[in-house]
């Protein structure tokens, strides 16, 4: 399992300690904490220093937590801690959420949900894991120089749903064309050359 | 805000490359000599044989976004034409086969089965570009100086010359996706340098069509109406 790198910052120091603890104590050791209050979370987050930030809502404003997202660039999960109810501006751009009344059980919660997808990342054997298993399907069939019309039968689904796979397909890898999708397909091992369609 | 700044015949060529070295490959599209010493852009350009007015248009409009409404009647839609159509030239004879020597350079032997397929794709992207630009050099430019010289043309229109740049830049930014994102390497130097190579060449051809759109096209259709 990887390590799940978590910044916490917060203007209290009892707080502070008492987060840093319990992370530490229920993550088993697997998650580094540091304190980054009044650093720059983005940059960290850039610097893969830090995956998680732990952020005190009382320094946030709905401006601020977009800017945050939009700087470290997906890089960054967001938790927000929070004293009193907030509004959706402000819950919006979070990935979780505590509040400082929030038992032990959820702080396992929350690193038991933050961990999930970072450790997915770093693995290698599994890096087609942004198509389903069906996409991947399609893929095989665009890949062999098979038409929509052909997939859809092979697979028992209608055109429309597999002109609706293709578009998301598209928007995941960025790679529109049957030249190009090849080559992802032949990179990712989906496919061996003897499969692909002769040019 | 950033102030741009606007540029005359009387500034020297160093100051512009200082204020945005992206112009560099502008400036070798119009094949001006280095060696610029303390020379203004009048005196390079003159020297080179190219009308300032010109250079000086594109490279102010690809600076600040503006075009020049003093300098617009100054210049005539076929020297922008020739221009673009020596653009062609540079992208096809030089540009291109640097690139592609680049990336063959890069390759990794590991994927000596996927490698094919990846110079396959280029390939295919440059003849799809060749066909674009031919396509222009055949049917727009000889309207355009047709249209100028006020002779009978064809019937065309430049409306009918519509927006097909878009086809164009989006297999270099698939290539780009492929290798940045899928092509694992243990040597990827030069593969670097490809990546930076074609990130370059997609940011060139994309001035080549603001060019042709937003200068040449409203140029033409405005003569058309005459």
């Amino acid at each position: 399992m990887s390590q799940l790198n978590i910044g916490i910052s917060t203007p209290s120091p009892l707080l502070l300690a008492g987060l840093m603890a319990q992370v530490k104590a229920l993550s088993h050791s697997q998650a580094n904490v540091i304190d980054a209050t009044g650093k720059d979370l983005a940059e960290m987050a850039l610097r893969r220093q830090i995956s998680v930030a732990i952020i005190d809502m009382v320094e946030q404003s709905p401006a601020s937590l977009q800017a945050l997202k939009e700087q470290s660039q997906g890089r960054l999960k967001l938790v927000g801690l929070y004293h009193s109810a907030l509004p959706a501006t402000m819950t919006a751009p979070l990935d979780y959420a505590i509040s400082i009344y929030d038992d032990a059980s959820t702080i396992s919660d929350m690193l038991r949900r933050l961990s999930k997808p970072i450790v997915a990342e770093d693995d290698d054997a599994d890096s087609t894991r942004d198509l389903t298993p069906r996409e991947q399907e399609i893929v095989k069939g665009v890949v062999m120089g098979l038409s929509n019309k052909e997939i859809a039968s092979q697979m028992d689904l209608s055109v429309n749903t597999v002109t609706t796979h293709r578009r998301n397909i598209a928007a995941k890898l960025r790679i529109h064309s049957p030249a190009g999708l090849t080559i992802y397909a032949l990179m990712q091992g989906l496919v061996s050359l003897d499969q692909v369609a002769p040019k | 805000m950033k102030v741009t700044r606007n540029f005359t015949a009387d500034d020297p060529m160093v100051a512009l490359v200082d204020y945005d070295y992206n112009l560099l490959p502008i400036l070798s599209r119009f094949s001006l000599p280095l060696g610029y010493g303390n020379r203004t852009i009048g005196q390079v350009c003159a020297q080179a044989g190219v009308d300032p007015q010109v250079f000086l248009l594109i490279a102010n409009y690809l600076i600040s976004g503006d075009l020049d409404a003093h300098a617009l009647p100054q210049v005539s839609p076929w020297q922008i034409a020739e221009f673009l159509k020596n653009s062609h030239d540079y992208f096809l004879v030089y540009k291109f086969p640097h690139i592609r020597q680049n990336l063959l350079a890069a390759l990794d032997e590991n994927h000596h089965d996927i490698n094919p397929r990846i110079v396959e794709f280029f390939d295919a992207f440059i003849s799809k570009v060749t066909k674009h630009f031919r396509y222009e050099e055949r049917n727009l430019f000889p309207y355009v100086k047709a249209l100028v010289e006020g002779k009978p043309a064809k019937p065309y229109s430049i409306a009918i010359f519509t927006k097909q740049h878009d086809e164009v830049t989006d297999s270099l930014a698939e290539l780009k996706n492929l290798i940045l994102r899928y092509y694992t390497t243990s040597v990827p130097n030069k593969m670097y340098d490809a990546l930076v190579d074609i990130y370059n060449c997609e940011a060139d051809l994309e001035s080549h069509s603001r060019i042709e759109d937003d200068i040449l096209v409203p140029m033409v259709a405005k003569l058309e109406k005459k």
